[in-house]
């Protein structure tokens, strides 16, 4: 499948203005490139706004573009991160919060699945053995009749 | 220790691989890394030790410190500084007396070599050191013995990177530079008074997974000090249109005009403030109103007056003295060239009359 | 000398000196030249009101003759295109005017930057054609000495170092500015002994031409 057969309609929300090109629009145009390239390699790619000059209406357009998709997540580790996915099946809003609250890191990525929301394979053996002891103790498991 | 990586630590800790991406998407948007330069601190990060870090304190007021732990958003900085790399830190530590020695010569011999120096304020060379001894030994001597099992040394803060404060006109003890004590050794000045938070902790991360940062002419990394905050200045566009705060109260100053006048020094400072900022991301000095002050600097503190605007002339002199009292030499010079010029004047003219003139004889 | 204790220099004893020698320098030459005795003209004053042809003589020089007009009416168009650009950019650029209100307590509104620029920039090139006419000119080139070359150059030296600094060219910007300021220093000094003292002598040189032929009836 080449480019030129994917078509991702990406239509600038009505009543905006359109005169010239903002920043948002800039985004907006790299990140269906992204997609492209995604869907063509398997490439991912991240767009951190953390340092981006944004101004309000940058941000206002760019979420206005972007929308809410279907799924969110929160993850509550060492900082607290939410994932929302947009209204575009594959581009993700992912934001750390620091212990205040304030937005430690903000970036937009384009993949299935952001790599951040994966249980990693090394977590997962570490669950598995954790999961083992507690079956080999006298766990919840055995009580039961 | 030395061999065990930042994601065992959190491993260890009881935290997830997440936790470990959460740091690094934290670390490289401080940074402001490319998405190529990211993405390989990521993978660099992974099997990368744990960097080991001893900070020493001599004439310094301590902000610097203040600065990085009490910071609005503590858990970042203080998880990188405090839990995964500080070895030894004087002030933050419980142990004090003998056992606090014991303590940095323990961290020192098991990372001699390897260890970050992180130095904190200057260093005053005359009488042995007398003006600042830590333990009952001068600065200088246990920079010098410190900086000898250094990887690198990174001076924070103003007064290590330039001398700063104690280094301010007349210098009464001789405060010298950490960088002109350590030769042997690569030094990073990360200048400001304080740094930012951020910085500090970027540096360090950084130089975990990249080695030595590019520096500029004065040996800042330049991902934070490359630009000028006068060039990064939400307020420039005022600058340009030429409308300028004249007063802290004024309407200029409501309307949020340029601060040049008051005195600014963003022009010639280079940090990462206007896009950085302090109390996690809240504003910087010029945001809430007030001239920068070029803390990050050399010498800031002699530029002739924090509030004086940047072209305005310095010095003390009295103008109106200077002025008055040129113009009198002048004029006194003026007239006594003239009486000389007259008298020849009259000897010309009365060579003239009685014709002997004898440039021009008559015929 | 690194670029900040260059504009350190430049901004403080630098200054002082040079405005001292520019106070001194003025005062010295104007007590000078009108401490001077004025030749007697013995000949039957045509008319009482020889200081009004002095007068008019100031304001007439300013622009050329008829006779001369076709020959040189452009280099004097590119001459005021210097000369008006040379004062927007000192007197209009709100930096140079904290500089006059520093030291004499006057202050009026400035210009934005960017037109401060555009009057810089026209003043900066009509300044290199001037220079180019004068060195390809074979009656200027003759008349030129050191006085005019450097002269030259003590105007055009803090004008490009102000527009490079405007601009953010060059390595440092504080060694830019600091340069700009120093030149600047440079110009105030030589200011008074050299050809640019023109700025105040012009109206004294008119004016006394001026009397003396309006007193024997000439055309001005």
């Amino acid at each position: 499948m080449g480019p030129s057969d994917v078509v991702i309609p990406v239509y600038p929300v009505a009543g905006a203005p359109s005169n010239g090109m903002t920043v948002a629009d800039a985004l907006i145009q790299e990140l269906a490139a992204a997609l492209v390239t995604y869907l063509r390699t398997q490439r991912s790619h991240v767009i951190d706004l953390t340092c981006m000059p944004l101004s309000g209406e940058d941000k206002e357009r760019l979420d206005a573009y972007l929308g809410l998709g279907e799924t969110s997540m929160d993850i509550h580790a060492l900082l607290r991160t939410r994932i929302e996915e947009t209204r575009y099946a594959g581009v993700w809003r992912v934001r750390h919060y620091g212990p205040d609250d304030t937005v430690q890191s903000e970036r937009i990525e384009v993949i299935d699945v952001p790599e951040i929301a994966r249980a990693s394979t090394a977590d997962i053996g570490r669950s598995a053995q954790r999961l083992a002891a507690v079956k080999g103790e006298e766990g919840v498991w055995q009580t039961k009749p | 220790m030395a061999d065990e990586t930042i994601a065992e630590v959190l491993e260890k800790r009881g935290f997830t691989r997440r936790a470990f991406l959460q740091l690094c998407a934290t670390v490289t948007a401080a940074l402001a890394l490319s998405p190529a330069d990211a993405a390989e601190m990521t993978r660099r990060l992974q099997s990368a030790p744990r960097p080991t870090v001893i900070y020493l304190s001599y004439q310094e007021c301590t902000g610097c410190l203040e600065s990085l732990t009490r910071s609005f958003s503590p858990g970042l900085a203080s998880l990188i500084f405090n839990d995964i790399s500080l070895a030894f830190n004087d002030t933050l530590q419980a142990a004090a007396g003998e056992a606090a020695e014991s303590a940095k010569d323990t961290a020192m011999k098991k990372a001699w070599g390897k260890y970050l120096l992180i130095v904190d304020g200057s260093v005053p060379l005359p009488q042995n050191g007398a003006y600042c001894t830590v333990a009952g030994r001068s600065a200088i001597s246990d920079l010098k013995h410190a900086a000898g099992g250094a990887a690198a040394v990174v001076a924070v803060g103003t007064c290590a990177a330039f001398g700063g404060l104690p280094y301010a006109s007349p210098n009464p003890t001789g405060a010298v530079p950490v960088s002109d004590i350590v030769r042997d050794r690569p030094v990073i000045n990360v200048s400001g008074c304080p740094p930012i938070a951020e910085v500090i902790t970027g540096v360090i991360m950084y130089y975990t997974t990249f080695g030595l940062p590019a520096l500029d002419r004065l040996r800042r990394p330049t991902n934070f000090y490359g630009n000028s905050i006068h060039d990064r200045c939400y307020r420039r566009p005022f600058y340009d249109r030429g409308l300028f705060a004249k007063t802290f109260d004024d309407e200029g100053a409501r309307q949020g005009w340029c601060l040049f006048e008051l005195g600014c020094k963003g022009p010639v400072t280079h940090n990462a403030c206007p896009t950085m900022k302090w109390n996690g991301g809240t504003s910087f000095p010029i945001e809430s109103g007030h001239p920068c002050l070029g803390c990050s600097e050399p010498g800031f503190w002699d530029k002739g007056g924090f509030y004086r605007p940047l072209s305005v002339p310095t010095g003390h002199w009295s103008r109106a003295g200077v002025i008055g009292g040129a113009a009198a030499a002048g004029a006194v010079t003026g007239l006594a060239v003239a009486a000389v010029a007259r008298s020849r004047q009259d000897r010309a003219q009365k060579n003239r009359q009685s014709g002997t003139d004898k440039k021009n004889p008559k015929p | 000398m690194n670029g900040a204790s260059l504009l350190d220099f430049a901004r403080g004893p630098g200054f002082e000196v040079a405005v001292a020698m520019l106070a001194f320098g003025v005062v010295w030459r104007l007590v000078g030249i009108l401490a001077l005795r004025r030749p007697v003209d013995h000949s039957e004053p045509r008319t009482g009101w020889g200081w009004v042809g002095g007068l008019r003589l100031v304001f007439s020089r300013s622009w050329p003759r008829r006779e001369f007009r076709e020959r040189v009416l452009h280099w004097d168009i590119i001459s005021y295109l210097f000369h008006i650009g040379y004062a927007v950019a000192i007197l209009g650029y709100v930096p140079h005017i904290l500089v006059i209100r520093n030291l004499t307590g006057l202050r009026w509104p400035g210009l934005p930057g960017g037109v401060i620029a555009f009057f810089a920039g026209i003043s900066a090139a009509a300044l290199l054609a001037l220079l180019g006419h004068r060195m390809s000119s074979p009656v200027l080139r003759r008349l030129s000495n050191f006085d005019d070359y450097f002269s030259w150059l003590a105007v055009f030296a803090p004008l490009v170092t102000g527009l490079m600094a405007y601009y953010n060219m060059g390595d440092s910007y504080q060694l830019v500015l600091g340069l700009h300021v120093l030149f600047g220093d440079l110009l105030l000094a030589w200011l008074p002994f050299g050809k640019i003292m023109h700025v105040i002598l012009f109206a004294f040189s008119r004016a006394t031409t001026g009397t003396v032929y309006g007193r024997r009836g000439a055309a001005l």
